[in-house]
Protein backbone atom coordinates (compact mmCIF):
# COMPACT_ATOMS: atom_id res chain seq x y z
CA UNK A 1 0.00 0.00 0.00
CA UNK A 2 2.81 2.37 0.95
CA UNK A 3 4.81 1.60 -2.17
CA UNK A 4 1.70 2.14 -4.24
CA UNK A 5 1.00 5.57 -2.73
CA UNK A 6 4.67 6.54 -3.25
CA UNK A 7 4.36 5.62 -6.92
CA UNK A 8 1.08 7.47 -7.12
CA UNK A 9 2.62 10.61 -5.57
CA UNK A 10 5.60 10.38 -7.92
CA UNK A 11 3.28 10.07 -10.90
CA UNK A 12 1.21 13.06 -9.77
CA UNK A 13 4.36 15.16 -9.34
CA UNK A 14 5.57 14.19 -12.81
CA UNK A 15 2.25 15.14 -14.38
CA UNK A 16 2.12 18.47 -12.56
CA UNK A 17 5.67 19.26 -13.71
CA UNK A 18 4.65 18.55 -17.30
CA UNK A 19 1.49 20.66 -16.93
CA UNK A 20 3.43 23.53 -15.35
CA UNK A 21 5.97 23.43 -18.15
CA UNK A 22 3.32 23.39 -20.88
CA UNK A 23 1.38 26.22 -19.24
CA UNK A 24 4.25 28.68 -19.44
CA UNK A 25 5.82 27.61 -22.72
CA UNK A 26 5.91 30.50 -25.24
CA UNK A 27 4.15 29.74 -28.57
CA UNK A 28 7.33 29.59 -30.68
CA UNK A 29 8.86 27.12 -28.23
CA UNK A 30 5.64 25.10 -28.20
CA UNK A 31 5.96 24.78 -31.97
CA UNK A 32 9.56 23.53 -31.65
CA UNK A 33 8.43 21.12 -28.95
CA UNK A 34 5.75 19.71 -31.26
CA UNK A 35 8.40 19.07 -33.93
CA UNK A 36 10.62 17.35 -31.37
CA UNK A 37 7.74 15.22 -30.13
CA UNK A 38 6.87 14.19 -33.67
CA UNK A 39 10.48 13.14 -34.39
CA UNK A 40 10.65 11.18 -31.14
CA UNK A 41 7.36 9.45 -31.87
CA UNK A 42 8.60 8.39 -35.30
CA UNK A 43 11.91 7.21 -33.83
CA UNK A 44 10.10 5.16 -31.15
CA UNK A 45 7.91 3.55 -33.82
CA UNK A 46 10.99 2.82 -35.95
CA UNK A 47 12.98 1.27 -33.10
CA UNK A 48 10.27 -0.66 -31.25
CA UNK A 49 7.38 -1.01 -33.71
CA UNK A 50 4.36 -2.58 -32.06
CA UNK A 51 6.47 -4.09 -29.27
CA UNK A 52 5.96 -0.86 -27.35
CA UNK A 53 2.43 -0.16 -26.20
CA UNK A 54 0.91 3.00 -27.72
CA UNK A 55 0.10 4.39 -24.26
CA UNK A 56 3.68 3.92 -23.06
CA UNK A 57 4.97 5.51 -26.25
CA UNK A 58 2.64 8.50 -25.71
CA UNK A 59 3.89 8.77 -22.13
CA UNK A 60 7.52 8.90 -23.24
CA UNK A 61 6.70 11.50 -25.89
CA UNK A 62 4.78 13.63 -23.40
CA UNK A 63 7.63 13.48 -20.85
CA UNK A 64 10.27 14.71 -23.28
CA UNK A 65 9.40 18.29 -22.26
CA UNK A 66 11.18 17.60 -18.95
CA UNK A 67 14.38 16.46 -20.64
CA UNK A 68 17.14 19.10 -20.18
CA UNK A 69 18.54 18.53 -23.69
CA UNK A 70 15.09 19.13 -25.17
CA UNK A 71 14.54 22.24 -23.04
CA UNK A 72 17.93 23.57 -24.08
CA UNK A 73 17.14 23.06 -27.76
CA UNK A 74 13.62 24.44 -27.82
CA UNK A 75 14.70 27.35 -25.62
CA UNK A 76 17.09 28.52 -28.32
CA UNK A 77 20.34 27.25 -26.77
CA UNK A 78 22.76 24.83 -28.41
CA UNK A 79 20.96 22.09 -30.32
CA UNK A 80 21.56 19.08 -28.10
CA UNK A 81 19.00 16.88 -29.85
CA UNK A 82 20.13 14.44 -32.54
CA UNK A 83 20.25 15.55 -36.16
CA UNK A 84 20.47 12.15 -37.85
CA UNK A 85 18.18 9.14 -37.99
CA UNK A 86 20.67 6.98 -36.09
CA UNK A 87 20.96 9.68 -33.45
CA UNK A 88 17.18 9.84 -33.04
CA UNK A 89 17.01 6.05 -32.74
CA UNK A 90 19.60 6.16 -29.97
CA UNK A 91 17.76 9.03 -28.27
CA UNK A 92 14.50 7.02 -28.42
CA UNK A 93 16.31 4.00 -26.92
CA UNK A 94 17.68 6.14 -24.09
CA UNK A 95 14.27 7.62 -23.37
CA UNK A 96 12.69 4.15 -23.31
CA UNK A 97 15.42 2.87 -20.98
CA UNK A 98 14.59 5.63 -18.51
CA UNK A 99 10.92 4.66 -18.54
CA UNK A 100 10.22 1.56 -16.39
CA UNK A 101 6.86 0.96 -18.09
CA UNK A 102 8.57 0.70 -21.48
CA UNK A 103 10.67 -2.26 -20.35
CA UNK A 104 7.59 -4.00 -18.96
CA UNK A 105 5.67 -3.37 -22.18
CA UNK A 106 8.47 -4.71 -24.40
CA UNK A 107 9.01 -7.78 -22.19
CA UNK A 108 5.27 -8.52 -22.20
CA UNK A 109 5.08 -8.22 -26.00
CA UNK A 110 8.09 -10.50 -26.40
CA UNK A 111 6.71 -13.09 -23.97
CA UNK A 112 3.30 -13.14 -25.73
CA UNK A 113 4.94 -13.50 -29.14
CA UNK A 114 7.20 -16.34 -27.98
CA UNK A 115 4.28 -18.19 -26.44
CA UNK A 116 2.25 -17.85 -29.66
CA UNK A 117 5.11 -19.14 -31.86
CA UNK A 118 5.70 -22.01 -29.46
CA UNK A 119 2.03 -22.98 -29.52
CA UNK A 120 1.92 -22.84 -33.34
CA UNK A 121 5.04 -25.02 -33.60
CA UNK A 122 3.53 -27.53 -31.18
CA UNK A 123 0.25 -27.64 -33.16
CA UNK A 124 2.19 -28.11 -36.42
CA UNK A 125 3.58 -31.44 -35.17
CA UNK A 126 1.43 -34.49 -35.71
CA UNK A 127 0.17 -36.33 -32.61
CA UNK A 128 2.38 -39.44 -32.78
CA UNK A 129 5.47 -37.41 -33.66
CA UNK A 130 4.84 -35.00 -30.78
CA UNK A 131 4.38 -37.97 -28.44
CA UNK A 132 7.57 -39.61 -29.67
CA UNK A 133 9.56 -36.40 -29.22
CA UNK A 134 8.10 -35.86 -25.77
CA UNK A 135 9.09 -39.42 -24.77
CA UNK A 136 12.58 -38.91 -26.14
CA UNK A 137 12.82 -35.59 -24.24
CA UNK A 138 13.54 -33.56 -27.39
CA UNK A 139 10.20 -31.73 -27.72
CA UNK A 140 11.15 -28.70 -25.62
CA UNK A 141 14.50 -28.41 -27.35
CA UNK A 142 12.77 -28.50 -30.77
CA UNK A 143 10.20 -25.87 -29.76
CA UNK A 144 12.91 -23.59 -28.33
CA UNK A 145 14.86 -23.88 -31.58
CA UNK A 146 11.78 -22.98 -33.67
CA UNK A 147 11.05 -19.95 -31.43
CA UNK A 148 14.66 -18.73 -31.70
CA UNK A 149 14.69 -19.16 -35.50
CA UNK A 150 11.40 -17.34 -35.99
CA UNK A 151 12.39 -14.46 -33.68
CA UNK A 152 15.66 -14.11 -35.61
CA UNK A 153 13.79 -14.22 -38.93
CA UNK A 154 11.44 -11.45 -37.77
CA UNK A 155 14.38 -9.32 -36.65
CA UNK A 156 16.10 -9.94 -40.00
CA UNK A 157 19.20 -11.49 -38.39
CA UNK B 1 21.25 12.04 -17.34
CA UNK B 2 21.34 14.10 -14.16
CA UNK B 3 18.64 16.73 -14.46
CA UNK B 4 19.40 18.51 -11.16
CA UNK B 5 21.81 21.13 -12.38
CA UNK B 6 21.10 24.65 -11.20
CA UNK B 7 22.25 26.08 -7.89
CA UNK B 8 20.69 29.06 -6.15
CA UNK B 9 23.75 31.05 -7.18
CA UNK B 10 23.18 30.08 -10.83
CA UNK B 11 19.59 31.28 -10.61
CA UNK B 12 20.62 34.56 -9.01
CA UNK B 13 23.39 35.11 -11.52
CA UNK B 14 21.16 34.29 -14.50
CA UNK B 15 18.39 36.60 -13.37
CA UNK B 16 20.39 39.31 -11.53
CA UNK B 17 17.72 39.12 -8.84
CA UNK B 18 18.46 39.46 -5.19
CA UNK B 19 18.55 36.76 -2.56
CA UNK B 20 15.04 37.31 -1.25
CA UNK B 21 13.22 37.30 -4.58
CA UNK B 22 14.98 34.17 -5.82
CA UNK B 23 14.41 32.44 -2.49
CA UNK B 24 10.70 33.36 -2.52
CA UNK B 25 10.31 31.96 -6.01
CA UNK B 26 12.10 28.73 -5.10
CA UNK B 27 10.22 28.20 -1.85
CA UNK B 28 6.68 29.33 -2.74
CA UNK B 29 3.96 28.18 -3.25
CA UNK B 30 5.85 24.94 -2.54
CA UNK B 31 9.54 24.16 -2.43
CA UNK B 32 11.02 22.98 -5.73
CA UNK B 33 12.46 19.46 -5.86
CA UNK B 34 16.13 19.47 -5.01
CA UNK B 35 19.16 17.19 -4.80
CA UNK B 36 22.44 17.70 -3.06
CA UNK B 37 25.69 16.82 -4.79
CA UNK B 38 27.70 14.27 -2.79
CA UNK B 39 30.21 15.59 -0.31
CA UNK B 40 33.86 15.38 -1.33
CA UNK B 41 36.45 13.39 0.62
CA UNK B 42 37.32 16.53 2.56
CA UNK B 43 33.69 17.18 3.36
CA UNK B 44 31.59 20.05 2.13
CA UNK B 45 30.40 20.22 -1.45
CA UNK B 46 26.79 19.57 -0.53
CA UNK B 47 25.48 22.01 -3.09
CA UNK B 48 21.74 22.18 -3.51
CA UNK B 49 20.66 21.82 -7.16
CA UNK B 50 17.35 22.32 -8.95
CA UNK B 51 15.98 21.09 -12.26
CA UNK B 52 15.95 23.45 -15.24
CA UNK B 53 12.37 22.46 -16.11
CA UNK B 54 11.14 23.28 -12.59
CA UNK B 55 13.02 26.55 -12.44
CA UNK B 56 11.77 27.70 -15.85
CA UNK B 57 8.16 26.87 -15.10
CA UNK B 58 8.41 28.70 -11.76
CA UNK B 59 10.25 31.79 -13.03
CA UNK B 60 8.59 32.36 -16.42
CA UNK B 61 5.27 33.71 -15.11
CA UNK B 62 7.09 36.37 -13.04
CA UNK B 63 6.51 39.87 -14.38
CA UNK B 64 10.22 40.74 -14.34
CA UNK B 65 11.35 37.59 -16.10
CA UNK B 66 13.05 38.29 -19.45
CA UNK B 67 14.00 35.98 -22.36
CA UNK B 68 17.71 36.58 -21.82
CA UNK B 69 17.36 35.23 -18.29
CA UNK B 70 16.02 32.02 -19.81
CA UNK B 71 19.07 31.82 -22.06
CA UNK B 72 21.36 32.32 -19.06
CA UNK B 73 19.63 29.53 -17.16
CA UNK B 74 19.84 27.20 -20.15
CA UNK B 75 23.53 27.98 -20.53
CA UNK B 76 24.22 27.34 -16.84
CA UNK B 77 22.35 24.03 -17.06
CA UNK B 78 24.23 22.94 -20.20
CA UNK B 79 27.58 23.94 -18.67
CA UNK B 80 26.97 21.82 -15.60
CA UNK B 81 25.81 18.79 -17.60
CA UNK B 82 28.77 18.99 -19.98
CA UNK B 83 31.17 19.35 -17.07
CA UNK B 84 29.63 16.32 -15.41
CA UNK B 85 29.70 14.09 -18.48
CA UNK B 86 33.50 13.98 -18.67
Amino acid sequence: MNAFSDEWEKEKRRQSRIDAQMAVLPPHQAQRLENTKHKLEVALARVFGNRLDARVSARIVEGVVLDPACLCTIGGGVNELPTTQIGWDQFALDQAENEPLAKLSIDASDATLKERIRQEARDALSGPKRLAMARAGTLDEHLDRVVTEQIQDRAGV
Amino acid sequence: MNSFTLTRADIREATSWGYHRSRSLIEHPYRLDTRFTAAGHKGGGRTERFRLSDVLSRLRPHKRFKPEMEQNLITADADYRKGNMT
